[in-house]
C-alpha cells in the first residue's frame, strides 16, 4: 500500500461522506466509513506484526523552498497511527449511532474524516512546513466541529477559543521550525537528531526550543494554556472522545517525543519541559475532581494524563521515554472508552451530572460492563494495562537522578486523584438504586459497542504485554534512537517498592472518592481568585483587542471621504519625512537641471489652476480648474517625449471632470461644506504634504541608484517585440504579466464600486456634523440653477 | 441629467461618436509602433459611450457593460496562455504573419496584439461602466 494513502483514503471518504449519510442513514454510513480507518489500522498492525523496516515517500512540493511531502512511518509513527485510526474507526461506528437523525450528521462525517487525514498527517509527515500543515488542519477541524451546535453562543465562542489559543501557538511552532532549519539546514524533522550538537550551540537555540514548546504546549493543553480543552466539550461526545482525548491533543506530545532526540540533550529542555507537565499533571487532576459534569470531569483527567506525558518526555532518558509512549497508548484505549460512556450516559438519559445518575446497571448492563473495565485500566488496577503503565511511571520517577521523592510525591497525589476520578466516573453512576435522572430510551449496539470494545482491549492486553513491548513499544522507542531495552513491561514486578505505591494510590484514590464533596468546597473558596484564572486573562485580553480594534478603526475610518483623505495623506507623508530624513546628508539644493521657458510656463499654469481650485466660490469652477491642473502635467509629459503618457492623461483627466461634475453637483456648496477650523487642519495637511513631495522630487534627481534599464528596453523592442513604441510593448510585450494584474485590479474595482453605489442608501447623518446637514438640504436649490456646459 | 440635453449636445454627439468609436480601433492597432494602444483606445471609446448614454439615455448599452471587461480579461488571459499550452513559458510572445492596414500601417499579428485587445476591452468596461452607474444613481437621487 503506497504510503500516501494513509492521508488520501480518509480525504476521499471525506468527500462520499455526505452522500452516503443521507442515502443510507448515519448508522449505516458509519459503519461504512470505519472500513476506511480499520483498513489502515489492519495494514499497519501487519506491517508491526512482521517487524517492517520504516517506509519513507518523498515528493517534490516547493522545491525551490525545499517543501517536499516526505512521509515517513517508522516504529513510533507506526504506533500513533494505530491508536488514531483505530480509535477513529470506533468513533465513526458510534458517532453514526449517536448522531442518528440529526441534520448536520453529513457534516460531521465529512469533518472528522478531514480531521482524521490532518491528524494521521501531522504523525507520518517528516517534512517540517507538512507538519505544520496537518497541524493547523487539526486545528482548523477542531474549530469546525466544536462549534458544531453553532447555533449555540457557548459553543461559538469555546471553538473560537480553542482556534485562538492553539492557532496562536501553531504560529509560534511555525517559527520555532523554520529556526530548527535555519541552524541545521535540514527540513526533514528525523534528520535532526544528527545536527543535535549544532543546535544545542546555537545562539538560535532557546528561541527556538521556546518557539516550538509554545507550539507543543498550546497544543497538548499544558498549564497555563489548558484552558481551552474543558471548553473544547461544547462538541458532540464522539468528537470529545476522538479528538479531545485521544488524538488531537497529543499532536503536541506526539511532536514533543519526535524533536525529543534532537533536543532533549540539553538542560534547558528537562528544566522546562518536565516542571511544566509535572504542574499540568497535578492541576489538571486537582481541578477534575470537583466537576459535577461527565465530560468535564474527563477532560480535566486528560489535561492530567497530557501533563504526565509531557513530563516522561521531559525527564529525557530512555525508560521515561518508553513509558511514555505506553501511557499514551494506554490512555488512548480507556479514556476513549469512558469518554464514549459518557456520551451514551448522556444520549440516553438527557444529563451528564454525576449527582443525579445512579443504578444505571440495571438498564444498561453491558454499557456499565464497558465503564467498569476502562475505569478499572484507569485507575490502575491489575491486570490491566492501566496498571502495567502506573508502575512504569512510579519506576521512571523513583530513577530521576534529582528530585524523585518530590517527584514521586506529586505523582502519587495525581494518580490518586486519578483513580478518584475514575470511580467517580466509571463506577459510581451505574452502583446504588435507581438516580433522579431516568433512562429515556435504550441505548443501541452502536452506542455500546465501541466503548465496550475499547475497554476489553484494554483489559486482556494487560495479560500480553510481552507481545505489545516486543512489536509496538520497543520498535516506536528504537525508531527514535532510544534503547527499547531499558524498560520492559511485565504485568507483575514482584514485591517492589513500586508495587507498595501502586497498592498506595488505589488507597488514596478510594480515600479521595470518599471526601469528593470537600473539594467541591474547597473550589468554591478558590473561585474568590478567579480573576486571575488563564481563562480571566484570556477573556480580558480578547475583550482588550476588541475594544482596541474598534477605537482604532473608528479613528483610521471616520467613514466621510475627507477623514480617509487625511488619514492616507498624512501617514505617507509622515513615513517619507522620515525616510528623507534618514537620507539627509545626502540632500543638496542645488539643480542640475537647468530651467527652460516652456517648462516655467507649464509650472505657472499649473500652479494658478490649483490655487483656483482652493479658492473658487463654485463647484464647477473648481472642478475645472482641477482639471487645468491635469492638462498642465500631460503638457509636462508631452515636453518630455512621453505621448502616450501625455495621450492617457488627457483622456483620464476628461474623464475625470465628467465623473466629478456627475457627482459633486449633487453636493452642498462648497461654502457649506466644511467649517473653517476644518478648512484650516486641511490646509495644513495639503501644504504639507505638498513639501514632502517637492523634497522627494527634488531628491530622486539626485539619486541614480542603479544603471537605467530604459536603453535596453528600447534597444530591443523593435528587434525582440517588432515594435517601435516601447511603451506599448512593455506595457503588452515586456511587463505584460504586471498589466495583466493592473487590468484584473480594474476590473474589481470596477465591481466593487457598483456594489458599494448600488447598496441601499441608509440615511446617515453623522452626529458631529448636524449643521451640515441642513447646509445639503439648503444645497439642493442652487445645484439645479447652476449652469450646464 | 436634463441638463445635458440641449439640441447642441446630441447634434454634435451625432458626428462625435461614431468618430470616436473607428478612432479608437485605430489608437488600439497603431499602439505598437506609435502613440496609442489598448488603454488609451479603450478610454476613448468608453468616453463615446458615455456621451452617447449622456445624450440619450435610452440608447445606453443594454448590456451590463462589466461583461465587457471579464471578456477582456479571458482575451488577455487566453494571450498569456497560449504559449504556455504551445510548451513555452507563460507570456512569451507568439508571432505570425504581417497585415497592411490603411492608415495604420504594416502591423505583425501576434499574441502581444491580443493581449492589447483585452486591455482595450477591459478598460472600455470599466471605465464607461463607472461614469454610467454614477450617472444613473445621481439621476435616482433627482427622482
Amino acid at each position: 500500500m503506497p504510503l500516501y494513502w494513509i492521508i488520501a483514503a480518509p480525504l476521499l471518504a471525506a468527500f462520499a461522506a455526505p452522500h452516503l449519510v443521507r442515502s443510507a442513514g448515519s448508522r449505516a454510513a458509519g459503519v461504512a466509513l470505519s472500513a476506511v480507518p480499520f483498513a489502515i489500522a489492519g495494514w499497519l498492525l501487519s506491517e508491526a506484526a512482521a517487524g517492517a523496516a520504516a517506509r519513507v515517500a518523498s515528493h517534490d512540493w516547493i522545491p525551490s523552498l525545499g517543501v517536499q511531502l516526505t512521509l515517513l512511518v517508522g516504529g513510533f509513527e507506526r504506533l500513533f497511527l494505530l491508536l488514531v485510526s483505530f480509535i477513529g474507526g470506533l468513533v465513526l461506528i458510534y458517532g453514526g449511532a449517536y448522531l442518528d437523525g440529526d441534520s448536520k450528521a453529513p457534516r460531521f462525517f465529512s469533518i472528522v474524516l478531514v480531521f482524521m487525514a490532518a491528524m494521521l498527517g501531522v504523525i507520518a509527515a517528516d517534512d517540517m512546513i507538512l507538519t505544520f500543515v496537518f497541524w493547523e488542519l487539526t486545528s482548523l477541524t477542531s474549530f469546525l466541529l466544536v462549534g458544531y451546535k453553532f447555533q449555540d453562543a457557548g459553543a461559538r465562542k469555546a471553538a473560537l477559543q480553542a482556534l485562538l489559543v492553539t492557532g496562536a501557538g501553531g504560529l509560534a511552532l511555525l517559527a520555532g521550525l523554520i529556526l530548527l532549519t535555519q541552524i541545521t539546514g535540514e527540513t526533514r524533522i528525523s534528520a535532526l537528531a544528527a545536527h543535535s550538537e549544532t543546535i544545542a550551540s546555537s545562539p538560535l537555540f532557546v528561541p527556538a526550543l521556546l518557539l516550538v514548546l509554545a507550539g507543543v504546549f498550546t497544543k497538548s493543553a499544558q498549564v497555563p494554556f489548558h484552558f481551552w480543552l474543558p471548553g473544547a466539550m461544547a462538541a458532540p461526545t464522539p468528537v470529545s472522545a476522538y479528538l479531545h482525548s485521544a488524538t488531537m491533543v497529543k499532536a503536541g506530545v506526539i511532536l514533543l517525543a519526535k524533536l525529543h532526540p534532537a533536543m532533549s540533550a540539553t538542560p534547558l529542555w528537562g528544566f522546562i519541559v518536565a516542571p511544566v507537565g509535572a504542574l499540568t499533571m497535578i492541576t489538571g487532576a486537582l481541578v477534575a475532581v470537583y466537576q459535577t459534569d461527565l465530560k468535564r470531569l474527563l477532560a480535566y483527567s486528560t489535561v492530567s494524563v497530557l501533563g504526565a506525558l509531557v513530563m516522561l518526555l521531559g525527564f529525557g532518558d530512555a525508560f521515561s521515554f518508553k513509558t511514555a509512549m505506553f501511557l499514551a497508548l494506554v490512555h488512548g484505549f480507556y479514556k476513549g472508552s469512558l469518554f464514549m460512556v459518557a456520551g451514551t450516559v448522556d444520549h440516553s438519559t438527557g444529563t451528564r451530572d454525576v449527582r443525579s445518575l445512579s443504578g444505571l446497571r440495571l438498564r444498561m448492563p453491558w454499557l456499565a460492563l464497558a465503564a467498569g473495565a476502562a475505569a478499572l485500566s484507569m485507575s490502575g488496577a491489575p491486570p490491566t494495562l492501566g496498571f502495567i503503565s502506573k508502575e512504569l511511571i512510579y519506576e521512571a520517577k523513583l530513577s530521576l537522578p534529582i528530585a524523585h521523592h518530590l517527584v514521586t510525591a506529586i505523582g502519587v497525589l495525581a494518580n490518586s486523584l486519578t483513580v478518584a476520578i475514575a470511580l467517580i466516573v466509571g463506577i459510581r453512576p451505574f452502583l446504588g438504586d435507581h438516580g433522579t435522572a431516568k433512562v429515556r430510551h435504550h441505548p443501541g449496539w452502536g452506542l455500546v459497542l465501541p466503548p465496550a470494545l475499547l475497554a476489553f482491549l484494554g483489559l486482556t492486553l494487560g495479560l500480553f504485554p510481552g507481545w505489545l513491548d516486543a512489536h509496538l513499544i520497543s520498535p516506536a522507542a528504537s525508531s527514535l534512537d532510544i534503547d527499547p531495552n531499558q524498560a520492559k513491561l511485565y504485568l507483575w514486578h514482584g514485591f517492589t517498592p513500586v508495587l507498595a505505591l501502586s497498592v498506595a494510590t488505589l488507597a488514596a484514590g478510594f480515600f479521595f472518592f470518599k471526601i469528593r464533596r470537600k473539594f467541591e468546597m474547597a473550589a468554591h473558596a478558590m473561585d474568590k481568585i478567579h480573576f486571575i484564572t488563564p481563562t480571566a486573562l484570556y477573556l480580558t485580553g480578547l475583550d482588550g483587542l476588541m475594544k482596541c480594534a474598534a477605537f482604532l478603526t473608528g479613528w483610521i475610518q471616520g467613514g466621510q471621504l475627507r477623514i480617509y483623505v487625511r488619514v492616507t495623506l498624512g501617514a505617507a507623508s509622515l513615513l517619507v519625512l522620515y525616510a528623507l530624513y534618514q537620507a539627509l546628508g545626502e540632500f543638496s539644493l542645488s539643480s542640475q537641471v537647468p530651467l527652460k521657458f516652456f517648462e516655467t510656463m507649464v509650472v505657472i499654469l499649473m500652479s494658478v489652476s490649483a490655487i483656483a481650485a482652493v479658492l473658487a466660490k463654485s463647484r464647477l469652477a473648481a472642478i475645472l480648474c482641477l482639471g487645468g491642473v491635469g492638462y498642465s502635467v500631460a503638457l509636462v509629459f508631452a515636453a518630455y517625449g512621453a505621448p502616450d503618457l501625455a495621450i492617457t492623461q488627457l483622456l483620464v483627466e476628461t474623464l475625470t471632470v465628467v465623473l466629478f461634475s456627475f457627482v459633486i453637483l449633487k453636493l452642498p456648496q462648497i461654502r457649506n461644506i466644511s467649517r473653517g477650523h476644518t478648512r484650516r487642519w486641511d490646509a495644513l495637511i495639503a501644504i504639507f504634504t505638498g513639501l514632502i513631495m517637492t523634497a522627494v522630487v527634488w531628491k530622486a534627481v539626485h539619486v541614480q541608484m542603479a544603471e537605467p534599464i530604459s536603453p535596453g528596453l528600447v534597444e530591443r523592442s523593435a528587434t525582440e517585440a517588432y515594435g517601435r513604441n516601447v511603451v506599448n510593448v512593455i506595457l503588452v510585450d515586456f511587463r505584460a504579466l504586471d498589466t495583466m494584474g493592473e487590468i484584473l485590479v480594474l476590473a474589481l474595482g470596477c465591481l466593487g464600486v457598483t456594489a458599494l453605489l448600488f447598496r441601499k442608501r441608509r440615511p446617515h447623518v453623522p452626529h458631529d456634523r448636524r449643521g451640515e446637514h441642513e447646509a445639503a438640504t439648503m444645497g439642493e436649490t442652487p445645484a439645479a440653477s447652476e449652469p450646464a456646459p | 441629467m436634463n441638463d445635458f440635453r440641449t439640441s447642441i449636445l446630441p447634434a454634435a454627439a451625432r458626428l462625435v461618436v461614431p468618430v470616436q468609436c473607428v478612432f479608437s480601433i485605430y489608437l488600439l492597432l497603431r499602439g505598437h509602433n506609435l502613440p496609442g494602444g489598448g488603454f488609451i483606445g479603450g478610454l476613448v471609446l468608453a468616453s463615446a459611450l458615455v456621451l452617447r448614454a449622456m445624450v440619450a439615455p435610452s440608447r445606453a448599452p443594454k448590456f451590463d457593460l462589466i461583461v465587457l471587461s471579464g471578456i477582456g480579461l479571458l482575451v488577455a488571459l487566453a494571450s498569456a496562455a497560449m504559449p504556455w499550452l504551445g510548451g513555452g513559458t507563460f507570456f512569451t510572445g507568439l508571432w505570425g504573419g504581417q497585415i497592411w492596414l490603411p492608415t495604420v500601417g504594416k502591423i505583425k499579428l501576434g499574441t502581444p496584439l491580443l493581449f492589447d485587445i483585452g486591455v482595450f476591452l477591459v478598460v472600455t468596461g470599466v471605465a464607461a461602466k463607472l461614469l454610467l452607474v454614477l450617472m444613473s444613481q445621481t439621476d435616482e437621487s433627482d427622482a
